[in-house]
């Protein structure tokens, strides 16, 4: 009993910083047409500068790299996207590899390519004991937080002005234009968002696993991209599930996996996802509405 | 004093020249019909004003202002609203976002709520479905969508694209009340039609379009009585078109 509740929370956990990672991939792809490869990139921005800040009080630190990542993905779309932004899709995703690789060897010339350790938000992981379970103070702000941001950039995309216009933007962007809709302004906006995202990640991240490299970025984006995948590349609430799907799959496979096999992991993670497209080839999602992006 | 200006335009699409010098003028409080067959480039036109696509040759004047090369948005806030061919609505949002993203170019929220008043006035049919998905209206409800949402922006120029297509009589009926109530305020209107009865009944000066050319340009009246006009050419029986302007 005790060990299937602390699994679902294990799962729900590393689930939650999943879906955070699949919906700010599935919010940029969703306004923008773009699947940004750089993402995890951004995270990992998020996690060096937690790193650099590390001296000041932490809510600081975290605004710190708050603004930092909103700059960083306000000039990745006006430096490396905005110049393509009528390109294909594919040529997108080359821009985007491009500027991911530029992130992670820039940050390889900076700070070298070996693991930093950091020790932030030490009180995060101490455990507490809840009804008997014995729960890390991490988990639980990542289910708070997957909860608040995912109800919070709900909220927005419904409620606001800008949201109903990124919805229309991603319908249809040419008829969002002969409306009279600033798309560089909706788009900056979903930058922005994905940004607090991203950070979110990075504190997270940097609080549980408490070390990093300028290549941690690459795992990150490749779950969150097959999460939105799995989700059928559908709503934010499609990115969401597919991120706890594959947080599930992934904790379920952690306990089951003999121990010489754990190295492989993702592998098993990755081929329960191809075999579930194969069977489900449009997503888990499968929305009526099937043009719907946001 | 007229308020649109086109001249000399032309229109390539690779090796397809839909429009191949074409000029007119809308003044203020007029409404001026665009006729012709599938593929006689009237859509073109509309496309070329709105900033959708850039024309090889001509001009277009706005009240002064050169639309050629303008940024789309900046068309909008010149005062120009194209509800165009298929409608486009948004269908993921609801109708009375779709009528609240049409004032995407205003601020003034006092009178984006007295534009939504009058145009629950304009098409009585809508008020009700304010709350709906607008993808599950009806085709008519969406082309008085289409039209509601373009009014929002408070245009100068109001542009139509066969508002009429696939809607069946009655509710072309309702559209066109719209219309000619519009023009009764003075709205201009520059309308694209392939219903020349129904074109010819509110316009106050038509051109007919084929093959990216303008051939004949008059009143309902004088196309009416033109016997020159080659009816199956344009597709426009002569006998209908002198019904049309009864
Ligand atoms: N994007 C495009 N690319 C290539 N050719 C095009 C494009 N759009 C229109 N054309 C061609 O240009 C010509 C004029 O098209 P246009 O849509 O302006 O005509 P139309 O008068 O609006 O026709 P319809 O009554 O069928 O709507 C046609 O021959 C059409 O095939
Ligand atoms: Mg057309």
């Amino acid at each position: 009993m005790d060990l299937l509740v602390q699994f679902i929370i294990d799962a729900v956990s590393v689930g939650g910083l999943y879906a955070l990672t699949a919906i700010g991939i599935g919010l940029i792809f969703g306004v923008v047409g773009l699947v940004n490869f750089a993402y995890g990139d951004f995270v990992m921005i998020g996690a060096y500068t937690i790193l650099l800040t590390i001296g000041f009080y932490w809510p600081v630190t975290i605004l710190i790299a708050a603004i930092v990542l909103i700059m960083v993905a306000l000039a990745a779309d006006f430096v490396a996207f905005r110049p393509v932004r009528l390109a294909s899709p594919e040529t997108l995703m080359i821009v985007s590899f491009a500027l991911s690789y530029t992130i992670q060897y820039s940050y390889v010339m900076m700070f070298g390519s070996l693991a930093r350790t950091v020790n932030f938000l030490p009180a995060m992981s101490t455990n507490l004991e809840i009804l008997g379970i014995r729960i890390a103070g991490v988990s639980i702000l990542q289910i708070v937080a997957t909860i608040v941001l995912t109800g919070a950039l709900a909220a927005f995309i419904r409620f606001t002005r800008i949201g109903y216009q990124m919805r229309a933007v991603s319908e249809n962007p040419t008829m969002a234009r002969l409306v009279g809709v600033d798309i560089n302004k909706v788009i900056a906006a979903a930058f922005i968002a994905s940004a607090l995202l991203a950070v979110t990640v990075s504190v997270l991240f940097v609080a549980q696993t408490g070390t990093m490299t300028p290549f941690l970025g690459l795992n990150l984006t490749i779950i969150g991209f097959v999460a939105t995948v799995i989700g059928g590349m559908g709503s934010l609430v499609g990115c969401a599930l597919g991120g706890f799907l594959v947080g599930f799959l992934t904790t379920l496979l952690q306990l089951a996996l003999p121990a010489d096999l754990q190295p492989f992991r993702e592998a098993f993670v990755f081929g329960a996802v191809v075999l579930m497209l194969l069977l489900r080839p449009g997503g888990l999602i499968m929305l009526a509405t099937a043009r719907e992006r946001i | 004093m007229s308020l649109l200006k086109v001249r000399e335009l032309a229109v390539q699409y690779g090796a397809v020249a839909a429009l191949q010098g074409v000029s007119l003028d809308v003044s203020s409080g007029e409404v001026v019909a665009l006729i012709g067959p599938n593929g006689a480039g009237k859509t073109s036109l509309l496309s070329a004003v709105a900033g959708v696509v850039r024309p090889r040759a001509g001009t277009i004047g706005f009240d002064g202002q050169d639309l050629v090369g303008m940024p789309i948005q900046k068309i909008v806030r010149a005062g120009i609203a194209l509800v165009p061919e298929n409608r486009d609505i948004f269908t993921k949002l609801t109708v009375i976002e779709n009528l609240l993203i049409g004032a995407s170019t205003r601020n003034d929220w006092d009178g984006i709520a007295q534009d939504i008043e009058r145009i629950g006035e304009l098409f009585p049919a809508l008020p009700r479905l304010f709350p709906r998905p607008a993808g599950l209206l009806s085709g008519g409800e969406q082309q008085m969508l289409a039209i509601g949402r373009a009014l929002m922006s408070r245009p100068r120029l109001l542009m139509l694209d066969e508002p009429s297509l696939g809607l069946a009589p009655v509710v072309t009926d309702a559209v066109f009340a719209g219309i000619r109530t519009l023009r009764a305020q003075g709205m201009a209107i520059l309308l694209v039609e392939q219903n020349a009865v129904r074109a010819l009944s509110v316009c106050d000066r038509a051109h007919l379009l084929s093959a990216g050319i303008v051939h004949f340009t008059g009143t309902p009246d004088e196309i009416a009585h033109a016997g020159d006009i080659d009816a199956a050419y344009f597709g426009v029986p002569s006998d209908v078109a002198a019904q049309g302007s009864a």
